[in-house]
């Protein structure tokens, strides 16, 4: 699966990103005057139920799903509100914001997008509520025993035609939800 | 809150939405289970009366007992002391199952114990339910979002916590234990808050982590969390606007006296197989002996003469059996250790237990009458 691939994720419901969030560490909380330190924790503590609220929990991972990638900029910008409310000094602000960013068209966020793969194979990690639901998805269809000997047969043709036999794997339409906005 | 026979025929609609039926745990220890409908109707008293002559005793004694609880609260928390048995998985034997051992053993454990025991004992009691009708206020909640976007996720959210090697949901079980000190707060004092709180502390992580969940907003978070787990996947796959900050999915929360009212409970009467200073539980069923104070005399007398019949009926109503949820209920804030029942066009009575089983009718009236609204 990958960034564009929403077409790809057709059949296999719903894409959701994998995202964390990033709060000031605890060494930087130390480091804070020890009368903004109480305000600068429980606005954290703010910033994280409302990330929480915003995204899925995905369970065995510290990071979460998230529904509307466009979006994280827009979050990230609320939740370092959050973190950075009620808090005036300048010493602590430069502790709690986020470090200016070397690129202009990255900045930095509150966010993190989970990638998957290394150096240039780099890509966005997606997990689809197909796979994530299994056998609950409602658009889940187990092939009958009938079904896979006539798909066997379509393939063992396609191969003596000299082809793959991809396009019949890929061929078969689940039904459609119980609801769902087209 | 709907009726569960109700919720599961609708339930039953919705493909794989319920689960083969299971039977509850198994007790630790033999004893006669006193099933009430309601799971704010019992009484917890000691009593005189140490055994029959046919009385099983087991061959461990009450220390090992403890130190075996110990053990098993450490390793699975509150669960190994109680335990909710889900309507999704039963149709006729769901709800919360506690057993009178684990009543002694929180009595012991987590109270001083120059408080006589009957009280240490209620206040255990409640601690384990408070935490169990956690479970079902969820379970509840779940079921109402499944029969609204149709789609199954109670059962594939159990399923994807077994998959991922997990026996229990941290948030939940946070939750729930915060409960039982958010409810103590409001009626014990600091010393026997700070008891529970320090007992609830050595539990596994999540249980153990319910000091996140015991303020309004933590306790608020933490409901949302176990929603965003059961069923945000398929709500958000089916585009409903769950995750809209505007949705308030909160509505769908139970109100948890009602919660405690409309579940089942089964106290296990397990206590009988060791030397324990005996209780003797009760669910109250029936009122056959009710006085009437001076106060609820002097009301009385001001009444319509129909309403004056209205009460004899219910007296005689109270002999056989308490009336349903919420004709009778407990009442809450400053009316708090009264309960009320209702009569008809607004009227109700002020009621609370006294000695030996007999209750004192206290006030009767309207509703405006009462001093509210």
């Amino acid at each position: 699966m990958t960034q564009t691939g929403k077409d790809e994720s057709e059949d296999g419901g719903f894409p959701f990103s994998v995202v964390r969030m990033v709060a000031p560490s605890s060494t930087a909380l130390e480091q804070l005057a020890s009368d903004i330190q109480g305000l600068a924790q429980a606005n954290i503590e703010r910033a994280r139920r409302i990330f929480r609220s915003r995204t899925l929990p995905l369970l065995g991972s510290d990071a979460r799903l998230f529904d509307f990638l466009p979006q994280v900029g827009n979050l990230s910008c609320e939740l370092d509100y959050a973190i950075l409310e009620g808090i005036h000094d300048e010493a602590a602000l430069a502790i709690l914001s986020l470090p200016p960013s070397d690129d202009e068209l990255r900045p930095n966020l509150r966010i993190e997008i989970v990638h998957t793969g290394k150096g240039d194979d780099r890509r966005i990690e997606f997990q689809n509520a197909g796979v994530l639901l299994g056998k609950y998805w409602y658009r889940y269809q187990e092939m009958n025993m009938f079904d896979v000997v006539e798909m066997v047969k379509e393939l063992e043709a396609a191969q003596e035609r000299g082809q793959s036999g991809l396009d019949i794997l890929r061929r078969s339409k689940p039904p459609a939800p119980p609801r769902r906005v087209k | 809150v709907k009726n569960i026979a109700e919720i599961r025929s609708s339930l039953a609609d919705i493909r794989h939405s319920i689960g083969y039926d299971i039977p509850p745990n198994r007790p630790r220890f033999r004893g006669s289970v006193i099933k009430s409908a309601r799971a704010d109707l019992w009484d917890l008293n000691q009593s005189d009366d140490r055994g029959s002559p046919t009385l099983i005793v087991d061959v461990r004694d009450t220390d090992d007992l403890f130190r075996e609880l110990d053990e098993s609260v450490s390793v699975r928390g509150i669960e190994a002391l109680a335990w909710y048995h889900p309507f999704h998985v039963s149709a006729n034997k769901w709800g919360i199952y506690i057993p009178i051992t684990s009543v002694h053993y929180c009595a012991a454990r987590w109270f001083n114990p120059r408080i006589r025991l009957s009280r240490r004992a209620s206040l255990a009691l409640t601690v384990l339910l408070n935490h169990e009708v956690i479970h079902y206020a969820c379970e509840y909640m779940i079921a109402q979002f499944e029969l609204l976007i149709r789609a199954c996720c109670w059962v594939p959210a159990r399923d994807r916590l077994k998959k991922a090697g997990f026996e229990w949901f941290n948030d939940e079980e946070a939750l729930a234990n915060a409960n039982s000190v958010r409810q103590l707060r409001t009626s014990a004092p600091r010393a026997i808050v700070d008891g529970v709180d320090r007992a609830l502390r050595q539990s596994p992580p999540g249980y153990r982590d319910f000091s996140l969940a015991v303020s309004d907003e933590g306790f608020q978070d933490h409901i949302l969390e176990v929603l965003r787990h059961n069923v945000g996947i398929p709500a958000v796959d089916l585009q409903t606007g769950f995750l809209d900050p505007a949705f308030d999915a909160l509505a769908f929360f139970p109100d948890l006296d009602d919660a405690r009212a409309c579940c089942p409970l089964y106290l296990i009467d397990d206590g009988r197989q060791f030397d324990f200073p005996p209780l003797s539980p009760r669910i109250v069923t029936c009122i056959p002996h009710i006085v009437e104070t001076n106060r609820f005399q002097n009301m009385f007398r001001k009444l319509e003469l129909r309403r004056q019949e209205e009460w004899q009926q219910m007296k005689m109503t109270l002999a056989k059996a308490v009336p349903r949820y919420p004709r009778f209920k407990k009442l809450k804030g400053q009316l708090k250790g009264f309960w009320g029942l209702y009569l008809s066009d607004g009227f109700r009575v002020h009621i609370r237990p006294a000695a030996n089983g007999i209750w004192e009718a206290v006030e009767i009236g309207s509703h405006t009458a009462m001093g509210h609204g």
